[in-house]
């Protein structure tokens, strides 16, 4: 067997070198919005191409760019998508202990904005596929690796990644977000609908020529909210929820609104379908023109935010086997999780339909937080689960 | 009523007399917001104790104030006192083709912001009050003029006037507003309401803790477009209307709201009482948060304007001596009208409870426009007007 031949691998996990790497990471500013992921992809480019891999920087806008890299395998089988996320989000307003852009390492941790999400994921996915290169270990499919730009607000990296780069097809895809290398295999879809009705302008005196953009939507977003969708209580995530998140028309209290927008946050869950969704509410506001007597109806529906739900399913035999390798790491054999939030799964695993599962180093409490850090002994444990998994699955 | 004696003043009037002060008032820069109009109230002040007036300047702030002048009759008469405001509105986005500050003559017009509304109307009565003052024409009741700051925005000037009124009753208050010198006997109350509920803010994976403060105004503004609210048509001014023109709520599609901000224009009519119509909108919120079922319902209602209908007494004697004498100036006789409102009447006349008519130079056409301008001719007529209307009131 495969483990036989490459677990010595695991012995020679670096710790310095997982660690400096982080630290270089860190010191990227690489905040969303604006994102400016560019110097970090060219970074990390850099390391994977001096390790033998063939890299491409994908690029977005001048400041802004994700990268691809790929450890070639015979083809005999089918590879492996790990990918993480470069960007991280704004500091907030709390001051810092320490400069949240120096990779400091202090007492077992690793200091710094992105420390948990995600960059100790990033650099212990790279750190494997280093090992894995330089041990010229053969494999049987390639090793995909993708870092991306622009997780934090739109998945801009991921959906170009997946659309744009020859990927698949794959076995599995990894996600190294921060679980503290627990296991999660869900997430709710994520359907954000921009509702927009168009009437006329009119000053309150001349009241019968305007037609008041505000009285439209009132209609529909009463309907909206009662309106019955199906779905099934997922045992991971729970139920499906919806909100009216935001509403805004008119600029003077004497003029009449030609203009009413709304906004419509809805988070399913598997089994739902979101073109159905919409359908359903573009039929709804079709209804509500017909029957509001309102004269000059005019509704329009858009889409800004598409997401699907995901999960994997606990007896995938992927999965089942990317199970047996942390619990053979890490002792323990983990549960399956749900997320409570949206991963760059999104993009990719409706592109490549294969199963995903997201495990990684960073600790899920120092999500967006002051003074994140990173646990240093959760780092080594990811490189050899992922350097294990990669074995496992393609050598 | 006939001729006093004084008649043959109204030969004497001046075209080129107006027209240069009229020049004069259009160089200040009283646009509103922000208003600046105490210089133009100083100039104003000066200018009136130049012509033998008592003059009293009201400062509101560093930068507006406004004015009260009196030409003193014998006191065996009530006084007759005319208005008119200072500030115009701001320029707009369009191109002007003269400097809208140049007080510019051409083409038998003058031009600039403010021709029209209404400093054409302020430098008429000036000129009146002059010449009545120079020929030593004996009064036998005051003469008023009132000058404002903020009539464009929030009525500060008149409010203030009103509120310290202490110049003695009136027999009848005009607004030299712009109205092509017909007469405006009749005016819409307007009452602005502005409703607010409040929630709790959450993201939405922690829905259940959020109190959607959207969800909550819904059922109100659906319920109000609705609430019958009673009024007779009133022959000249016509009906009750409201409308609903701002609503304003959420920053982020992802976070429920915890505020959300709906004003209501309502314009009433003669015979509404808008206290009647502010209890029965709470009322009407009150029923909605029981019936609603919303848990933490919360909302409230604030009047953030507030001026009452205004309609004559019909027949009105007074009224019907000023029609006559536009009719000797102008040659026709003019059939009274109503307006859209919001003048400084609605300051001045529940204050001074007498007659009153809105009568200018300028047509309202012109209001508000761009390359606004007012027209020589029927500024002479207003000055013809208003000299008459103080000789047959007032000797």
């Amino acid at each position: 067997m495969a483990e036989q031949t490459y677990a010595h691998l695991l012995q020679q996990v670096d710790q310095a070198e997982v660690v400096d790497l982080c630290s270089e990471l860190i010191r990227f500013k690489s905040v969303n919005p604006p994102g400016n992921e560019r110097e970090i992809a060219e970074y990390v480019a850099r390391v994977m191409h001096d390790a033998g891999l063939e890299t491409e920087l994908v690029s977005h806008a001048p400041d802004r760019a994700s990268v691809a890299g790929r450890l070639k395998g015979s083809g005999k089988v089918p590879g492996l998508l790990y990918t993480g996320h470069l960007d991280v989000v704004p500091l907030g307003e709390a001051p810092w202990s320490f400069d949240a852009f120096a990779g400091k390492v202090e007492g077992g941790r690793i200091l710094g904005r992105g420390a948990s999400d995600m960059k100790a994921g990033d650099a212990a996915m790279i750190v494997a596929a280093k090992m894995l290169a330089a041990a010229k270990v053969p494999l049987k499919g390639d090793l995909i690796l993708g870092f991306t730009a622009g997780e934090e607000t739109d998945f801009l990296g991921a959906h170009a990644i997946a659309n744009g780069w020859h990927l698949g097809p794959v076995q599995g895809i990894f996600i190294s977000e921060p679980t503290d290398n627990e296991v999660t295999v869900a997430e709710k879809g994520l359907m954000w609908l921009e509702i927009a009705t168009h009437g006329k302008t009119a000053h309150i005196s001349q009241i019968q020529h305007g037609r008041n953009a505000i009285m439209m939507m009132l209609p529909i977003l009463t309907a909206l909210d009662k309106m019955p969708v199906a779905y099934q209580e997922n045992k991971l995530l729970g139920g499906y929820v919806r909100s009216i998140n935001t509403i805004h028309a008119g600029l003077k209290t004497n003029t009449i609104p030609d203009h009413c927008v709304a906004q419509v946050d809805m988070r399913t869950v598997p089994g739902q379908d979101h073109d159905a969704i919409l359908q359903q509410i573009q039929e709804l506001i079709d209804d509500v023109g017909k029957s509001c007597g309102l004269p000059d109806f005019r509704a329009s529906l858009k889409v800004i935010h598409n997401g699907p739900p995901l999960e994997t399913a606990s007896n995938d035999p992927m999965l089942v086997r990317f199970l047996d390798v942390v619990a053979e790491v890490t002792g323990k054999r983990p549960a399956v999780k749900g997320a409570g939030y949206g991963t760059d799964g999104k993009a990719f695993v409706p592109k490549l339909k294969a199963p995903y599962v997201i495990c990684g180093p960073g600790n899920p409490t120092q999500n967006h937080q002051t003074d994140e850090w990173a646990d240093v002994a959760k780092m080594v444990e990811s490189v050899k689960i992922y350097l294990l998994t990669a074995t496992r699955f393609l050598a | 009523m006939g001729d006093s004696g004084y008649d043959k003043l109204l030969d004497r009037i001046d075209e080129r007399e107006v027209v240069q002060l009229l020049s004069e008032l259009m160089r200040f820069q009283t646009v509103n917001p922000p208003g600046n109009e105490r210089g133009m109230a100083e100039y104003s002040a000066r200018w009136l104790a130049d012509a033998g007036l008592e003059v009293e300047v009201l400062n509101h702030d560093q930068e507006r104030a406004s004015l009260i002048a009196r030409l003193k009759g014998s006191g065996e008469v009530p006084a007759v006192a005319y208005t008119g405001h200072l500030d115009v509105v701001p320029l707009g986005e369009a191109q002007w083709s003269h400097d809208p500050f140049g007080g510019k003559v051409s083409e038998g017009k003058v031009w600039g912001r403010g021709a029209t509304d209404m400093k054409s109307g302020d430098a008429v009565m000036m000129i009146v009050a002059k010449m009545l003052a120079a020929a030593k024409v004996p009064l036998k009741g005051d003469l008023i003029l009132a000058l404002t700051a903020g009539e464009e925005v929030d009525f500060l000037g008149s409010r203030a006037i009103a509120d310290g009124w202490h110049w003695g009753p009136a027999q009848i208050v005009f607004m030299l507003e712009p109205s092509g010198n017909e007469v405006v006997v009749a005016e819409k109350g307007i009452l602005w309401l502005e409703i607010t509920t409040y929630g709790k803010t959450a993201h939405i994976s922690q829905i259940e803790q959020g109190r959607n403060a959207i969800m909550m105004m819904l059922p109100i503004l659906t319920e109000l477009d609705k609430m019958p609210v009673e009024y007779a048509e009133h022959p000249l001014l016509g009906g009750f209307a409201r409308s609903i023109n701002t609503v304003h709520a959420g920053a982020k599609t992802n976070t429920i709201p915890d505020r959300c901000v709906a004003t209501v224009d309502m314009r009433s009519v003669p015979g509404q009482e808008h206290d009647k119509i502010v209890a029965q909108v709470e009322k009407l919120i009150a029923d909605v948060g029981q019936r609603c079922a919303l848990p933490d319902f919360n909302a409230s209602v604030k009047v953030i304007h507030n001026g009452p209908p205004l309609a004559n007494r019909p027949q009105d004697e007074t009224v019907k001596r000023f029609c006559d004498i536009v009719a000797e100036v102008t040659g026709k006789q003019p059939q009274p009208i109503g307006a859209g409102g919001a003048t400084d009447a609605i300051a001045f006349v529940p204050r001074l409870q007498a007659p009153f008519c809105m009568c200018g130079p300028g047509t309202p056409k012109m209001i508000h426009q761009t390359d606004e301008y007012v027209e020589i001719p029927m500024l002479v007529d207003s000055t013809r007007i208003y000299l008459l209307t103080a000789l047959r009131f007032l000797t």
